[in-house]
């Protein structure tokens, strides 16, 4: 089981590295775009779209590990409010209603893949990229939040802690005067 | 009708009351709704469609940008620049180092679009400093979660570009309407620790500083003025979009965290792993709001309720003020991004009807958006200056509570005087 969970955990941080490589190269594609735009007087055909691409990207390859990390806001007051136990089991539910509501968003953007696949969907610029490549991001990204799901059940069904805190806070700080 | 959206709002309730993630809540709701009163629609297909459009919208570009310029600046331990900068300038005003608080979270507000990131860097530092000094611990932790919330309303500011998509109005006006009202806001907050002050003297006194420690002050705050007189004066004149502004702003940030020597490759990863956390929060919620929105659209209800509503025959300034209780207990249950994604298809129509400008009325549900910050049970300034303090959220909200009257009567105040907003604005086009 162990192996498993610590499997879930490896696969969700590497597809956050991968959100912030995304993050960090869209940043860097349109500041070429403010280059290119200020000092050569063109734009560059591909910076929004690619852009716009790698933040839907980003939106889903870091979710799993947002979960993982209590990132994602969801309304505890009844969940604090009520003994130990009874919280437990309120969120054993949750959490097997979110698995099936991600299975639903999973499966809608694995149609729309196979829908742009299939006819040979491309996006309506000069680019003309193929819609599928980016959209099967989008579908690893839901199915890595389905596993993240998976695994933070099983944390909540076997006793151990279903919630990574701290991770990569930021650092402290101290006055200077 | 209003048995559908009853159908709705019982389904919504019942799913975040079981503590399911807003986002999925959401997209529940929309999916459900549409599966049982429009089964004709294949949902399968549709739901897809809505969350590629949703996800993939070029408004929402600057969101993630200005989430890592933030988390960047946070890396670079710009908490502790505020702090050492501004102090010797604010000591000697009534209340002394307090104005930290604010001055801090309205300089931090102009490079950070997100409130609880606003509270948390300018908080880390001055809590435990004004604690050293024997600072009134109440005040100290009210006027925080107080000023904490001038991040969304200063630019750039997370919610407004959520409300400029949704609402479909320019993020860069927006953003320049929030200017005035900030600092005006900010104002306030000094204003009410300065008589706090001159009324009850429970504060310490502050040594004088002399010019030279002012001057050392200037130099520590001196690469973020820079970086925010780039970015306002960038918004101002129009020389780039919000998207290239972020982006500008990242590189920005970047320098600062050189030039400060705080800049480590750990860090900066750090920083965008905590970056695409925060956005990937966002994004499950304008996902999952995206397809309750088209759900809405198809089943008519916005235009139905605002039927309804416009039939009571409310004067405009009541109709605010029904608003504004209304988002005041709203904002009670639930975060920010989902008060106004979930709201607008309804209001926004109610408010354009009425005769309010639609900018007009971003600031002030901006304003509103506030006010959630800081009240409870669900208040993310709240939440902050407990993981930093150990305090009950009980005894985190009573110290907020001048600041949430503060608040509620600068929502009234733009409402009476709305030009607070429109003027600079104005002077835009």
């Amino acid at each position: 089981m162990d192996r498993f969970l610590n499997t879930v955990d490896r696969s969700s941080r590497l597809l956050e590295g991968f959100a912030v490589l995304l993050l960090f190269g869209f940043c860097g594609l349109m500041l070429a775009e403010v280059v290119a735009r200020g000092f050569f007087g063109q734009s560059l055909a591909y910076s929004w779209e690619f852009s716009a691409f790698a933040m839907a990207s980003v939106f889903l390859l870091a979710s799993g590990r947002a979960i993982r990390t209590a990132t994602h806001v969801r309304v505890s007051l009844i969940l604090e409010a009520v003994p130990l136990r009874l919280r437990l089991a309120l969120d054993i539910i949750a959490n097997g209603i979110a698995l099936i509501i991600v299975a639903l968003i999973g499966f809608a953007l694995f149609n729309a893949l196979s829908t742009s696949f299939d006819r040979g969907l491309v996006s309506p610029t000069i680019v003309s990229t193929p819609l599928y490549i980016p959209q099967a991001v989008l579908v690893l990204g839901a199915l890595q939040l389905w596993f993240d799901f998976l695994a933070r059940l099983i944390r909540l069904l076997t006793g151990r802690e279903p919630t990574l805190s701290g991770a990569d806070a930021a650092p402290e700080e101290v006055a200077d005067v | 009708m209003f048995d559908i959206a009853l159908v709705a709002v019982l389904l919504f309730v019942v799913l975040l009351g079981s503590s399911v993630w807003i986002g999925l809540s959401l997209f529940a709701t929309g999916y459900i709704l549409l599966s049982v009163f429009k089964p004709n629609i294949p949902m399968e297909i549709y739901a897809g469609k809505v969350i590629w459009g949703s996800t993939t919208s070029l408004e929402l570009l600057s969101l993630p940008l200005f989430i890592l310029m933030s988390e960047i600046l946070v890396s670079a331990r710009l908490g502790r620049s505020l702090f050492s900068g501004l102090a010797p300038w604010v000591g000697r005003l009534p209340g002394g180092l307090l104005h930290v608080n604010v001055a801090g979270s309205t300089l931090f507000a102009a490079v950070s679009g997100s409130s609880a990131a606003t509270t948390a860097i300018v908080g880390k530092v001055t809590l435990p400093e004004l604690a050293a000094r024997g600072y009134n611990r109440s005040l100290a932790m009210g006027s925080l979660a107080g000023a904490g919330t001038l991040g969304f309303l200063i630019p750039p500011s997370i919610i407004m570009i959520i409300y400029g998509v949704v609402a479909g109005q320019s993020i860069l006006e927006l953003f320049v309407a929030g200017v005035v009202p900030g600092v005006l806001l900010a104002l306030c907050y000094s204003g009410y620790i300065a008589i706090h002050q001159i009324v009850t003297r429970s504060q310490p006194k502050q040594d004088v500083s002399t010019f030279a420690e002012k001057l050392q002050g200037l130099r520590q705050i001196g690469p973020i003025a820079i970086l925010i007189i780039g970015i306002m004066a960038s918004l101002y004149l129009g020389l780039a979009s919000p998207t290239e502004l972020a982006a500008v702003g990242v590189l920005g940030a970047l320098l600062i965290a050189v030039f400060t020597g705080e800049f480590t490759v750990r860090g900066m990863v750090d920083a965008g792993r905590r970056a695409v956390r925060t956005t990937s929060m966002i994004g499950l919620i304008i996902i999952g709001a995206a397809l309750l929105n088209a759900a809405f659209g198809f089943l008519g209800i916005p235009k139905a309720i605002a039927t309804e509503i416009a039939a009571l025959g409310l004067s405009p300034f009541a109709l605010i003020c029904v608003l504004l209780v209304f988002y005041v207990i709203i904002g009670m249950f639930l975060d920010g991004t989902s008060i106004i994604v979930m709201t607008l298809p309804v209001t926004l129509p109610l408010i354009t009807a009425a005769g309010f400008d639609p900018i007009w009325f971003g600031v002030f549900v901006v304003v509103t958006v506030e006010i959630s910050q800081i009240t409870p049970p669900i208040g993310f300034n709240l939440f902050v200056i407990q993981s930093q303090t150990g305090e009950t959220i009980g005894a985190i909200a009573r110290a907020a509570l001048p600041f949430f009257l503060v608040l509620l009567g600068f929502a009234l105040l733009i409402t009476l005087v709305p030009e607070i907003v429109l003027w600079l604005p104005g002077t835009l086009q």
